[in-house]
């Protein structure tokens, strides 16, 4: 067997395993399969989600099914106002029979972690959860504790209620790979949900049952290893650079994204061309994953804001006039 | 000027009077007065706002410096008013032009700072005067008076006094929980809320004042002329000529029937006695009413002595006429001539200043302006005018592209072979087929507007060139020649005889 074909038999069986999951989540999340999409792509390139949407809208399920269908550790963390860095991290306490300090490892030792609100929490709260993001690993009382592989955080944000939040930095918000917007269900699609959910239901439990375990975190990091191995040709480069590049001077963008975005495109766009099927990137790969890498990475005008101008509508505009490449 | 039509009593009147006067007007059509304020300075209010909303202590600044904008409307009504015409709303609106443009430029610029605005004013708007006229006119008018000057200030001072008053009658209204330590905190930041509140309350006192400042002129101006004019014994004269108008027949018949009757008389005695025509007059004189020339100047002098008639009066005063330096003076100032110098290079130097002031000023107004109107539109997507380099006309591809297609599989270029099927599948679908492709559309993206658009079967072969295409061009698989043929057969079927409808 020719190293070419091994190499293609990798990506075929990573694009396999992550439609697996990606089918195996939908089962339960109904009606979001952008959302899947994304949040699976921000998992196969090994970054985190921020994501943003209504209270009710399935942020929870999508966490654990994920969990379940990985067979990964799920923690949950409510942010508040009074929430402490080590209440997330972990602490050292003093064990009194053995006399000694003992480490207590916070939510955060995990694969798949749910910051709910992550707004609500102070600005150090914050920091602590978004380095530990950063450097995928915890530093208690001296002592480095590195996070188990994969570790995926979605935290999530309220769009309407921003009373008494404190809302992330732009620095910050860049530590996101993708920011997702979870919007309402159509019609059919929420009858459908409302059918399942309800069907022998006892009570707000949130039903997994129909998840089965289709991927190891280990064959995660050996589908993310493969995603890093995608063909990526000097055009779709370029044309990430173009349309990067294009967000820093755009008429109603006061602020443009950074290179660390167009990083952060180029490798969406290759866990979303493994997720497509293919083993080389295409534009339109990195056109459909590019506003959920840069909506969080600009910031508008603030005429454009008062009038009530969402960062997807300059984007799609942006978009729409950048060239795709030609060859 | 029909001055017997004046609503106002016309009489003798010191300066600070005529203010009085004024006040007492606007006080009248406060209510009409006030509305026309606002009728003007409402908009400049709006535009100020739109333009430099990120700068709030600059509206305050706009409003404070276009006060010369709102005043000439309140003047126009008022000169109308008195003088008992009543101008409609259309009358009004109709006039705004003349009123408001002549000499706008001078009031917002050079003259803006002027204490006798308002006395000045009814000069430009009400008799037109230009140039030298204009400034004699202002000369004499303002020769000898202050109130105008006073009239500004102590206006200024009750619209501050005002305005101030009003916004801390707020803040001190409102609960303590409402406000930050120190309530001027809440100034800076990004919300500097005190500053939209001051230049609120600011607005409202200078609309409040404006109504008494440019009656409170008016009256001034009036005053001014009726005492250079002397309108208080013109008026009274005029009210008695009617009264006379009779009298005046009879005393022109007289006069002349007494000139007939008497000249020729004294005229004969002249020449008999040989002496002058005067003296036969005077002669005549006396004789008519038997009193003596003597007698007449005696008491001429009389009534010129009593006080009641008038008196003359010397006064003296000092009046500057500059120093007379000796010239050793001269020579002790000598080394300090450079004082002169430099404050000669100073005001040009603040002459520069300014104008790179205005120039930012202008600039920023016309960024303001590219910034304004545009950000509303999307930008449509640029149709495609040039693909994988080439342009996409007919005529940039080859009169057989088949052929060409099948040379160059020869020549085992099969990536070119294969980009020239898909740019002449694309040239097709656009020309022939009105199919609009944008230049930032990717292939997905022109798949699916053929699968819109296009038939199911073109559709699949549509698709199928596109995988692989997308294949060979981001991929590097090269497409076998059979498989180029393939897609070329289909291409013949569907695109080579040109539009099938």
């Amino acid at each position: 067997m020719t190293a070419v074909s091994e190499a293609q038999q990798t990506l075929d069986a990573a694009s396999a395993r992550i439609r697996n999951l990606e089918a195996m989540i939908a089962r339960t999340v109904i009606g979001q399969r952008r959302v899947i999409r994304e949040l699976i792509v921000a998992l196969v390139a090994g970054g985190h989600v921020l994501v943003e949407g209504l209270p009710g809208l399935g942020k929870t399920l999508l966490v654990r099914s994920l969990a379940k269908a990985v067979g990964g550790n799920f923690s949950r963390v409510q942010f508040t106002p009074d929430l402490m860095p080590s209440d997330i991290t972990g602490h050292a306490i003093f064990d009194m029979k053995a006399e000694t300090f003992r480490i207590r490892r916070g939510p955060i030792f995990c694969n798949f972690l749910l910051g709910d609100e992550i707004n609500r929490a102070p600005a150090k709260t914050q920091s602590a959860l978004l380095e530990a993001m950063q450097e995928e690993q915890v530093t208690i009382e001296g002592s480095a504790f590195p996070l188990a592989q994969p570790f995926l955080v979605m935290a999530t944000q309220n769009p309407v209620e921003q009373e008494g939040t404190y809302p992330l930095p732009q620095a910050q918000l860049d530590r996101f790979l993708l920011n997702v917007h979870i919007a309402y269900p159509s019609e059919v699609e929420e009858r459908q949900l409302v059918r399942q959910v309800t069907a022998n239901a006892v009570g707000n439990q949130l039903d997994v049952s129909a998840i089965t375990q289709v991927i190891t975190p280990e064959d995660v990091v050996t589908v993310q290893k493969a995603a890093a191995q995608v063909d990526v040709d000097e055009v779709i480069l370029e044309y990430i650079v173009r349309i990067v590049r294009g967000s820093r001077n755009w008429q109603g963008i006061e602020t443009g994204a950074g290179p660390r975005a167009a990083i952060a495109l180029l490798r969406c766009a290759r866990a979303q061309a493994l997720a497509n099927g293919n083993f080389f990137v295409t534009p339109d790969d990195v056109k459909q994953i590019a506003p959920a890498v840069l909506r969080h990475r600009i910031k508008l005008t603030a005429d454009l804001e008062i009038e009530g101008y969402r960062p997807d509508d300059v984007l799609n505009d942006l978009l729409a006039n950048v060239e795709a490449p030609r060859r | 000027m029909q001055l017997e039509q004046m609503a106002a009593n016309v009489r003798y009147r010191t300066s600070w009077e005529g203010v009085d006067l004024g006040f007492v007007i606007a006080r009248q059509w406060f209510m009409p007065l006030w509305g026309l304020w606002w009728l003007t300075a409402l908009p400049i209010t709006l535009l100020a706002v739109l333009l430099l909303h990120r700068s709030p202590l600059l509206v305050g600044l706009a409003l404070w410096w276009c006060k010369p904008l709102y005043e000439p409307m309140l003047l126009f009504w008022l000169s109308r008013r008195l003088f008992g015409e009543t101008l409609s709303w259309r009358e009004l609106a109709g006039q705004w032009r003349t009123v408001l443009l002549p000499r706008l430029l001078a009031n917002l610029s050079l003259w803006r700072l002027g204490g006798n605005r308002s006395l000045f004013l009814p000069v430009s708007q009400l008799e037109r005067l230009h140039g030298a006229q204009r400034r004699k006119r202002i000369k004499v008018l303002g020769g000898g008076q202050s109130a105008g000057i006073w009239l500004t200030l102590v206006g200024a001072n009750f619209e501050m006094i005002f305005g101030l008053g009003l916004l801390l009658l707020l803040l001190y209204l409102l609960p303590s929980q409402l406000l930050p330590e120190h309530p001027w905190l809440i100034s800076g930041g990004d919300r500097p809320l005190l500053i939209w509140l001051a230049n609120g309350f600011w607005l409202l006192a200078m609309s409040v004042i404006a109504p008494f400042y440019v009656a409170g002129g008016f009256a001034l101006y009036l005053t001014r002329r009726s005492q250079l004019e002397a309108w208080d014994l013109e008026l009274p004269f005029r009210h008695m000529a009617p009264r006379f108008r009779a009298a005046r027949a009879a005393a022109l018949v007289c006069c002349a029937l007494l000139f007939m009757g008497l000249v020729p008389c004294g005229g004969a005695r002249a020449a008999e006695s040989g002496t002058p025509t005067v003296q036969a007059a005077r002669s005549a004189a006396d004789v008519t009413t038997g009193i003596g020339t003597e007698q007449v100047r005696s008491a001429i002098k009389q009534v010129l002595a009593d006080p009641a008639f008038g008196k003359e009066k010397t006064e003296h005063y000092w009046k500057y006429i500059g120093a007379k330096r000796k010239p050793d003076e001269k020579k002790r100032l000598e080394p300090f001539a450079w004082i002169a110098a430099v404050a000669e290079v100073l005001k040009y130097l603040l002459w520069v200043a300014a104008a790179f002031a205005l120039g930012w000023l202008l600039m920023y107004v016309a960024q303001l302006r590219a910034w304004l109107p545009r950000r509303r539109t999307t930008r449509a997507a640029p149709i495609a005018t040039t693909l994988f380099g080439l342009p996409i006309t007919p005529e940039s591809l080859p009169d057989d592209v088949v052929g060409a297609i099948h040379a160059l599989v020869e020549a085992g270029q099969l990536r070119a072979a294969l980009s020239l099927l898909y740019r002449a599948t694309l040239v097709r679908l656009m020309h022939d087929y009105h199919l609009r492709i944008p230049e930032s559309a990717t292939e997905g993206e022109c798949q699916r507007l053929v699968r819109s658009q296009r038939s199911e079967p073109e559709s699949a072969f549509f698709s199928q060139l596109t995988q692989a295409w997308t294949r060979c061009a981001y991929g590097h698989v090269m497409p076998t020649p059979a498989n180029i043929a393939l897609l070329t057969d289909s291409w013949r079927r569907y695109y080579e005889g040109g539009r099938d409808d």
